[in-house]
């Protein structure tokens, strides 16, 4: 707040507490604490703002919009570069993830080996598109390139573990444990 | 700093970039994202100039914005190379934004008025002076850049969030390409949030506590008339100073 002038005007007048400003985390004060934690750890600097978020992400699986205020405010930094910065980069995501995180592989190995029909019939299981997320948490879907073991071709990753030969028949059994 | 401008010798205050010194020699050089006010940005690259250091063999391209004036370097501001560089700038501009006016002035001013590329029909030429202007000059930061590569824009937080725009209207002021339209739903909505319904110039800095009794309509206000009058310009410009030299 070192600006003076009509800077310091504004950020009166648009700062405390004004209808559509942020509000506190939702998380309630668990959530303000361990956003805290995060900023603490990396010495409350602005210029940590990616290491913060990935710190964020790390924590969430994406970047909440009320904790992005949060930082924005105790950072000082405004809310625009938050934005600006969380969109550049294909790491952040800003919409929340499923509990299950599916990882089908659509290189060239697999795609010779059906991947786009396993691929429609997970979409057809979990009813979403591909890059989305199931409404009730439980799946986020997307498709990648190479997972580097084309022999077992074709495979996906679901939570980090390889599930290797599918096909589209049985795809949406293999997806039944996971709740 | 001495050097050396299209053939003639200059000199310049160190921190100049080569753009400033070239236009207080009166040399044009086409910029569209340099702004007086503001610092140096280097998005629109049509400032480019060739630069001969000192000893050096072959020129190097710069942005003249970015490049501040050094002892002994050679400057050419209009040369093949340079004319070259510049109409093929305009034309990926023309492609962006072919309805435009300003873009199609600028690039028939150049010499060109067809484009070899697909048309997109996007008036915002991603320049910046908007955001640029919101955040050094009016300090709201409300609106910013967001995605990148192609999917580039200008947006407010969340594509939503305008709760930090004090509606001076800046932006829409600076854009050059008429991007940016004034939505009076900002301007309503600080009427709906109640409370003490300050005037748009209080928010903007220049007065203390005036309270609106107009309901936000501007354009019957004696003060928004009388600051426009004086101004010549947007009242949030005319309060500022041009940019301090930043770099010594």
């Amino acid at each position: 707040m070192s600006d003076a002038g009509s800077m310091r005007t504004i950020r009166d007048v648009l700062l405390p507490g004004r209808a559509g400003v942020a509000a506190p985390a939702s998380g309630g004060v668990s959530g303000e604490r361990a956003v805290q934690r995060i900023l603490e750890s990396h010495g409350r600097m602005a210029s940590q703002i990616i290491a913060i978020l990935q710190d964020l992400q790390a924590l969430r699986q994406y970047l909440p919009e009320a904790e992005l205020r949060l930082i924005s405010r105790e950072l000082d930094v405004p809310l625009t570069r938050l934005y600006a910065i969380a969109t550049f980069y294909k790491a952040f995501r800003l919409v929340p993830r499923g509990r299950h995180e599916i990882s089908l592989c659509t290189g060239t190995a697999c795609h010779v080996r059906g991947a786009m029909r396993v691929k429609d019939a997970i979409e057809r299981e979990i009813k979403i598109a591909a890059g989305g997320t199931t409404l009730d948490m439980r799946f986020s879907f997307e498709t990648i390139r190479c997972l580097g073991c084309c022999g077992q071709a074709p495979v996906m990753m679901v939570d980090g573990e390889l599930v290797s030969r599918l096909d589209h028949l049985t795809v949406g059994k293999a997806l039944e444990k996971y709740k | 700093m001495k050097f050396v401008l299209n053939g003639k010798k200059r000199t310049a205050e160190a921190g100049t970039t080569v753009l400033e010194a070239a236009r207080a020699a009166g040399i044009d050089i086409p910029a569209v994202c340099a702004h007086d006010a503001l610092e140096p940005f280097g998005a629109c690259r049509l400032c480019v100039v060739e630069i001969r250091e000192h000893g050096k063999k072959r020129p190097r391209v710069v942005a003249s914005c970015l490049y501040p004036v050094k002892d002994g370097i050679e400057v050419e501001t209009d040369t093949p190379r340079i004319r070259k560089l510049r109409k093929f700038l305009l034309e990926l501009l023309l492609a962006r934004s072919p309805g435009a006016p300003y873009v199609r002035e600028l690039a028939a001013k150049h010499g060109v008025t067809k484009t070899r590329f697909s048309k997109l029909n996007d008036d915002c030429i991603l320049c910046g002076l908007c955001v640029r202007v919101c955040s050094e000059i009016v300090g709201a930061n409300a609106i910013g850049f967001s995605q990148r590569g192609i999917g580039r824009k200008v947006e407010s937080p969340f594509g939503i969030d305008h709760s930090r725009c004090i509606a001076c209207g800046a932006c829409a002021y600076v854009c050059p390409t008429d991007a940016i339209d004034m939505e009076y739903e900002r301007v309503i909505e600080l009427r709906r949030e109640g409370g003490e319904h300050l005037c748009r110039y209080t928010l903007m800095g220049f007065l203390s506590d005036a309270v609106c009794s107009l309901n936000y309509e501007c354009f019957h206000c004696e003060i928004d008339q009388k600051f426009r009058a004086e101004a010549h310009t947007h009242p949030m410009l005319a309060g500022k100073q041009p940019r301090r030299k930043a770099r010594a």
